[in-house]
This record gives structure tokens, sequence and C-alpha cells, in this order.
């Protein structure tokens, strides 16, 4: 008796899912209007999210760069400014993400790199003793403001006899990387804003192609109630409808997506540089995209069909 | 098999369609409500149906007390009931095949009951050949008795007419009463309204009379009241 019942159930659901597959075919036309926005609407929200990886991994890239060099006199040894190294890390409040040594002879070698070009700079140089470049440390942070409690530091009185200057008097870089960092939230709130408009256009659009379908439907469905056939018989094949659209519009913004922004891409990388490993990020996870755009799709159409069902399709009997 | 006990219908406040109506029909019984336009006849057969609640009184049909029915319950109840209607109700876009076995695909039926079951309502209406025929290919009686092949294809115990003959000719109502007459004998209780007296003269069966919305007569198949 159960086998039966659920057979008949799984015959009745063949037969929702091709009534609502005919009528998705039938309204050709509306179908047509209300996958193309809703596929704007998900082509929206991918692109946004693309644009806010791409910018975070900008600003990531950029605060990376930004540090705070701490110089040292001339007699300081190697053990003083591994003792400062150390209470810098054991101050938990400055978050101190790397801190490197650079010796003299270090420094004397970066800058000799920086002007193997220029014969004339390379013999001044040589005209130098050993002491033209102090030994320092190159102090990271997690969060770049925590660099001014750095220099407060090594700026004290405690410090004064082994520090000779820090490069903190210019602080336009972290301006720049916090102004980035600005406009990548605004362009992630402004991204936010069209996929919430886009998708309210979507459901509004969907919504008004469901209530013509129930509208066109509407002898069938009174002869359907009247005969016995349940809610969800009636229900159902709309709701299918509304999730072919999704799905439709799943598939084409992902392929819109991948086909088209990331393969233009590497053009703008010459640009922005960071979008080389946005792409490879998206490329990686491209089999949870697609699904996820997909089911993003359903979710979007079948809610727009209920409401439209809840609103338009009368079942319930009066007294 | 059905009971109607001091039931109430009012539509609005003033819109009084039934009062305390009471009647009780046995099953296998062919009952005719007759009434002038207006009387309540239709209304009987919507609260039988539950497209509409009573606004007092009790309904009760083949063991379901309808105060106690939810409305996730309609449908199967609706699929106990056949159901013809004056206007027939048949889906243009579909054959006399295809709106008989609609019926049945709302059940959850397989094609191969369908396919088995169909022809055999067709032949009992009498449209055998007409199978691939839309409606509006069909005289007012054809698609009358292909509204009755739907409504008992599914074998109810119950049969509900609302007017069945009132938009057809003599001679096309008279092959629909035959059918339900048919019908009838294989046990299923028939109860339809009619302003046809013709037919309500001829028929000889039990005759219910609405009046303002109350039993005015209730005669039974001898004439007593």
């Amino acid at each position: 008796m159960k086998g039966s019942s659920f057979k008949r159930k799984l015959i009745n659901s063949r037969r929702v899912f091709t009534i609502g597959a005919h009528s998705f075919v039938r309204n050709a036309w509306l179908s047509v209007a209300a996958t193309v926005v809703m596929s704007i609407t998900l082509g929206c929200i991918l692109l946004t999210l693309f644009a806010s990886y791409t910018l975070n991994n900008t600003v990531q890239s950029f605060t990376d760069k930004i540090d705070v060099s701490i110089f040292f006199n001339a007699d300081v040894d190697k053990e003083q400014i591994q003792a400062l190294s150390t209470d810098l890390r054991n101050d938990s409040a400055l978050e101190v993400k790397e801190i490197t040594y650079v010796s003299k002879e270090d420094a004397r070698a970066i800058y000799e790199d920086s002007i193997k070009d220029s014969i004339k700079e390379l013999q001044s140089l040589a005209q130098t003793n050993e002491d033209t470049f102090p030994a320092s440390i190159r102090v990271k942070t997690y969060d770049t403001a925590r660099l001014q409690d750095v220099v407060e530091v090594t700026r004290s009185k405690k410090y004064a006899d082994i520090v000779y200057k820090d490069s903190y008097k210019d602080d336009a870089k972290r301006t720049a990387v916090d102004r980035l960092g600005n406009i990548a939230k605004f362009l992630r709130n402004a991204g936010l804003v069209a996929s919430i408009l886009f998708g309210a256009i979507s459901i509004l659009v969907i919504l008004n192609t469901i209530r013509m379908a129930i509208f066109n439907r509407k002898d069938e469905i009174e002869i359907m109630q009247l005969i016995g056939a349940s809610k969800w018989y009636i229900r159902g094949p709309f709701l299918v409808e509304a999730s072919i659209y999704g799905a439709i519009a799943g598939i084409a913004a992902t392929a819109f997506f991948y086909g088209l922004v990331l393969a233009q891409a590497p053009k703008l990388g010459s640009y922005v540089e960071e979008i080389r490993p946005t792409v490879e990020q998206f490329e990686s996870i491209m089999w949870i995209i697609i699904p996820a755009s997909i089911s993003a799709g359903i979710i979007i159409g079948s809610f727009s069909a209920y409401l439209a069902i809840r609103r338009h399709l009368k079942t319930k009997t009066t007294k | 098999m059905i009971l109607l006990d001091r039931v109430t219908k009012k539509y609005g406040k003033k819109g009084l369609a039934l009062d305390r109506v009471s009647l009780h029909i046995d099953p296998k019984e062919f009952v005719l409500i007759v009434g002038t336009s207006g009387a309540g006849k239709s209304t009987i057969l919507k609260l039988l149906t539950r497209e509409e609640k009573p606004t007092s009184g009790k309904i009760m049909v083949g063991g379901i007390d309808y105060d106690r029915l939810k409305d996730k319950e309609v449908p199967l109840l609706r699929r106990k009931i056949g159901t013809i209607f004056q206007d027939f109700k048949l889906l243009p876009n579909r054959t006399v095949f295809e709106n008989i076995a609609f019926a049945l695909e709302i059940v959850g039926m397989t094609n191969k009951e369908i396919n088995y079951t169909v022809p055999r309502v067709i032949e009992l209406v009498g449209l055998t050949g007409k199978e691939k025929n839309f409606p509006k290919e069909l005289s007012g009686g054809e698609q009358q008795r292909v509204a009755i092949a739907r409504a008992v294809v599914r074998q109810p115990k119950i049969l509900i007419a609302d007017e069945p003959t009132g938009n057809l000719d003599p001679k096309h109502a008279w092959d629909v009463v035959s059918v339900l007459e048919k019908v009838n004998q294989h046990g299923t209780t028939v109860i339809m309204t009619t302003h046809n007296q013709d037919i309500v003269h001829k028929l000889k069966r039990r005759v219910i009379t609405i009046d303002g919305g109350r039993i005015a007569k209730d005669t039974s198949v001898k004439g007593d009241a």
C-alpha cells in the first residue's frame, strides 16, 4: 500500500515537473524576460564578489608592503637590537607580525644593488666608511595603525641611546592604503546595493510572470481544484517554472562570468596586478560557484513564485 | 450517506441563501433538486463539494463530518465526489480522452491504468470514436457527456450535477439524463439540480423543491411528501 502511494507521488512529481516545463516553453517570451533579468542579478552578484576579492587582495598586497624601519646608532651591537626586537614582539598590543634585522653590511649591499647601473654613485659609495649605513630592523604589524605605537616605543627614553631614527615620519603610504581600503569598502557596498536592487527587480518580474501564467491557466486551475487536485499538484508547476528560470539564469550568469570576465582578466592584469590571484582563486572554486549560482537562481525563482501563488492562487473555501 | 442538519448559508448581512435546511439522502438514490433561480439549489451543491462553508449547521457526507474537515483534506473529499457543471468546464486544448484522463492524472494513476480505464468510461457515456476530438468539435450534449465521463472515471460514490441540462436542447438533455440514470444504476448516488420540469416529471425520482432558501417540498418516487 505504502509502495503504491510512493509510486503515485513519484508519478505526480514527474507530471508536476512536466507541466511546469511545458508552461516555461509555452510562455516563451515571458520566460526569456524573467530569465534575462535573473541572469543580470546573478551576474551582478558574481561581479561584486569578484571585484570585492580583487580589491581585498590589492589592499592586502599594499598593506603587506607597509612597515617601519628603526635605525640604530653605529655603536649598538646585535644583542641590544635583539633585546629591543624581543620587547616589541612581547608587547601584544603592538600586534607585531614580522621583524627583519638588516645589518650594516646588508644595508650597504642593498643600496649597492639599487645603484649598480650608476658608476658615479658606485664610486661615491666606495669612498664611504662602514658606518655610513646603520643597522636597522623592519617592523610589520597586522594592523598598520599599530606602526605608530611601535615608533612610540622605540622613541621612548628607554631606547634613546640606541635608536638613531625611524622611517615613520612619512605616513603617506599608510594613508593611501587606508584610502584604497575605503574605496574597496564603498565598491563592496555599492555592489551589494546593486545586487539587492536587481534581486528585487528579478523577484518583481518573476512574480508578474507567474501571475500571468496563473491568469492564463485560470480555468484549468479552477477545474483542477473542483475535481480534487492537491494544492501541491496545482502550485507545483509554477514553482517548477520559476525554478527553471533560476537554473538557466544561474548557468547563463556563470557562463558569462567565466567566459567573458575571466577571459578578459589577463588584459586587466596589466593595470591591476592583484586580478591574477583573484582569477586563480575563482578558477579553483568554479565547482562551488556554478552550483551556488544555480541554487541562488532557483531560490530567488521559487521564492518569487511562492509569493505570486500566495497572492493570486486562491485555494481556500469561503465561509 | 448525505446529511444536512439545519444548514444556513449567508452571503454578507442580508444575502440569506439557505435557511436551516435539513435533508437526508440515502446511498444509490437519484435526487432532483428544483427551484427558481436564486432559490439556493446551487448553494447546496457548493456546500457538498466544500466550495463554500456553511454559516451554521452540520454537513456529513459518507461519514465525513465537514466541521472537522481541514482545508488540506478538501481535495481528498472532492476525489470521492464526481461533479458536473452547467458550463461543462472542459479544457479546450485537450482532447476528449485527455480531458477524462486529467481526473486520473491528478491522483497519480499510471499511464497504463489511464489507458485501461478511460476507454471504458468513454464507452459508458456513448462517445466511442470521439476520443481524439477537442471539445469545440462536439455538440453541447456530447461535451456534457465528456464531463460526466470525467466525473465518474474515478468511480465516486456520489455524483453531483449542477444544471447539467441547462445549456442543452431537449434531445441532448435527455441523452445526458439517460447517462446519469445509467451511472445511478451502477450504484452511484446522483444529486442533480434542474429547472427542466419535463425531466422532473418523466424521471419519476425523489424531488426536493427549494424556495427562498428553504425546503418547500420533498417528494419521493411515489409522490408522498
